[in-house]
This record gives structure tokens, sequence and C-alpha cells, in this order.
């Protein structure tokens, strides 16, 4: 397996996966060309046994994701005062910043998801990874997996009954 | 409500997969078609930048640590002289012994043949890579001058013996020299790329 062929096979998935979780295309495609940069300095010790290409690109940006919120979290501008919904920017800042600078509605939506629902949403529209797939990279039960999701289309339907 | 979520996952699956119909659920249709769009050209135009740059680097790096031709040539002579006496010890070892006028001994043949097959592959090491070849002079150069040492004993004794002894001692000194002239020839390229 050439490392050229897993990255046309993968890099929509990691690209929509990432955009799903920064504010712009901008910043998603900053972070998804640094998961391609990281995946091909590892390729070497890939290890098929361990799991999945989708399931290693997938962790990866993951940590890319985490990296870029570490270091341009701050950065973002404030919140104006009493613009909070229900959750606050120091529970979830992610969210935060998604629901008042995401660059279109899919981002500004899932801004109000929880965390969890959000990254849940971001694998399983995003990066297209089944149930069992994304319960490995979660660490959770499949069953656990679907429900996240599940609730998470629930808050989105009422976000969207709302609008 | 696992049958819910059951029916509910499958449903995504269908749609993800280009199966939904017109009646799938309207935030599912949303989400799945404005989660998804193609990449944008400039993104993949920059990934291919960064994976043919790193598959240049490894041409780049393969290259440079192929041997010259003459390390290569010398290093690959002398791992078949060392395979030649290996295999001669196995399958003619009791006529080398008559020749040399010493009685046979198979065990001890067949366990030097061994050794010197492992040397020729140190030897043939050198042939393939740069960074391996400091190992091979290293280990084989040392064997094959004292095999050549040897050799001039089996003057007038066994010409056959006194010929390939002879030919490993000078293919393990022009092994020796061949190392040393790649060797100065890549510090002298570096040096050159530097400046």
């Amino acid at each position: 397996m050439r490392f050229e062929d897993v990255y046309r096979e993968h890099v929509a998935s990691v690209w929509r996966y990432v955009r799903l979780r920064v504010p712009s295309d901008s910043d998603a495609e900053d972070v998804t060309s640094v998961v391609f940069e990281k995946a091909l300095t590892s390729w070497p010790s890939y290890d098929a046994g361990r799991g999945s290409v989708a399931g290693w690109l997938v962790g990866i940006a993951r940590h890319a994701v985490a990296d870029w919120w570490r270091k341009h979290g701050r950065e973002l501008p404030a919140e104006h005062p009493g613009g909070r919904t229900e959750q606050t920017a120091e529970d979830d800042p992610e969210g935060d910043a998604l629901r008042r600078l995401g660059a279109d509605d899919v981002r500004r939506r899932l801004g109000v998801l929880t965390a969890r629902e959000r990254e849940a949403v971001a694998l399983r529209f995003g990066s297209e990874l089944n149930s069992s797939e994304m319960a490995v990279v979660l660490g959770v039960s499949p069953s656990a997996a679907r429900m996240l999701v599940h609730r998470a289309l629930g808050r989105l339907r009422e976000v969207m009954d709302d609008e | 409500m696992s049958d819910e979520l059951e029916r509910s996952d499958a449903e995504i699956d269908d749609l993800l997969g280009g199966r939904g119909g017109p009646t799938a659920d309207p935030t599912l249709l949303w989400l799945a078609s404005a989660a998804r769009p193609a990449p944008p050209p400039a993104l993949l135009a920059r990934i291919d930048a960064q994976v043919a740059a790193a598959a240049a680097d490894r041409r780049e790096a393969r290259r440079a640590d192929r041997p010259g031709l003459f390390l290569a040539v010398v290093a690959g002579a002398l791992a078949f002289a060392f395979v030649f006496q290996g295999v001669g010890n196995i399958v003619a070892g009791e006529w080398i012994a008559e020749n040399l006028g010493e009685p046979h001994g198979p065990h001890a043949y067949f366990e030097g043949a061994l050794a010197l097959i492992a040397a020729a592959v140190c030897a043939a090491a050198a042939a393939v890579r740069r960074s391996w070849s400091t190992v091979s002079v290293l280990t084989c150069s040392p064997l094959a001058v004292s095999l050549g040492l040897g050799g001039f004993g089996e003057i007038g004794v066994f010409a056959a013996g006194v010929a390939l002894h002879l030919s490993e001692g000078a293919l393990g000194l022009l092994l020796v020299l061949a190392w040393w002239l790649d060797r100065r020839d890549t510090l002298r390229g570096r040096h050159e790329e530097r400046a």
C-alpha cells in the first residue's frame, strides 16, 4: 500500500472531519495539511494489524485539531456580553467559537451540541466512519456511539425548528 | 430504543452510501450534504506537493546510500570469492585436503564453510548500501588479508588454493581502498553542496 494511494482515498474524509471541528475552511486546510504531513512521517510505522487506515488518520486528525484549538483558541475574538447560549465558553470553548464564528450553518449549528456529540457527528458524517469504527475512536461501545449521534440529531432538529 | 437507534444508524448508512430516498429525515439529508463538500483544489495541490517532496527526499536518500561502482564491484567480488571457497570446502573438501597433504576433517570443513558464507553476506552488504560498508570493511578485510597471507604458505603445494587466497587477500586490500575513496568522495560532495 503506497502512501500516495492512501492519501487520495482518504483526503476527502479527513478534510470533512477537520472542517466540522474548526471555524473556517482556511483553518481546516491548514489542519488537514498538518494531518497528512504527520501521517507521511509516521507512515513507515503504520501497522495495519492495529486498525484501519481511516481510523489511524482520524486519530492523527483528532490530535491535530486539539493542537489547533490549544494554539488558536485564545486568539479567537471573545463573545459579546449577554450573547451566551445554554453552554458557557468555559465548558466548551470549541462549541462557543463555532456558534459565534463558524463560517457556515453546519458549523454554527454543531456549536450547539456538546463536545462529544459534535465529535460523534464529525466522525459519522465527516469521516463517514460506521458505529463500530466510531466506537473505537471514541473509546465507547458501538451502541453508545449510535446514541451520541442520535442525541446530536435530536438537538440539531430542535435548533433547525427554532430557526 | 435500541431498535430506533439501529434504524437511525441504518438510515445514515444508506444516506452516506447514496441509497437514501426522498423520504429520508430532512435533518439527515441536510447534514449528509452540508458535512460532505468536496475538498478545495488548493488543499489537494498543497498535499500533493508535500507528498511529492517527501517522495523526492526518499529517492535522494536511497541514491545517497548507493555505494560507488568501484566499492560495489570489489565488495561483490570478495563476497563471490568467500562463497566460492565456502562451497568448495563443502563439495570438494576431500580433494582440497588431498592436495594440501593433510587429513580431511569434514566437520571442520563444513563449519568453516558456513562461516565463510556468512562473511560473504557481510561483504555483499557493502555492495548494496554505503552505510553498511564500514562494517563490511572492518569484518571482511582482516579475514581476506589473513587468508591471503595464508595463501603464501600454499605456494608450490596447491596452485588453486594459492590463486584463491591471494585473490581474497588482494580483494581485502582493495576493499579498504575502495571504501576510503568512496568515503572521501562522499564527504567532498557534501562539502561542495554546503558551499
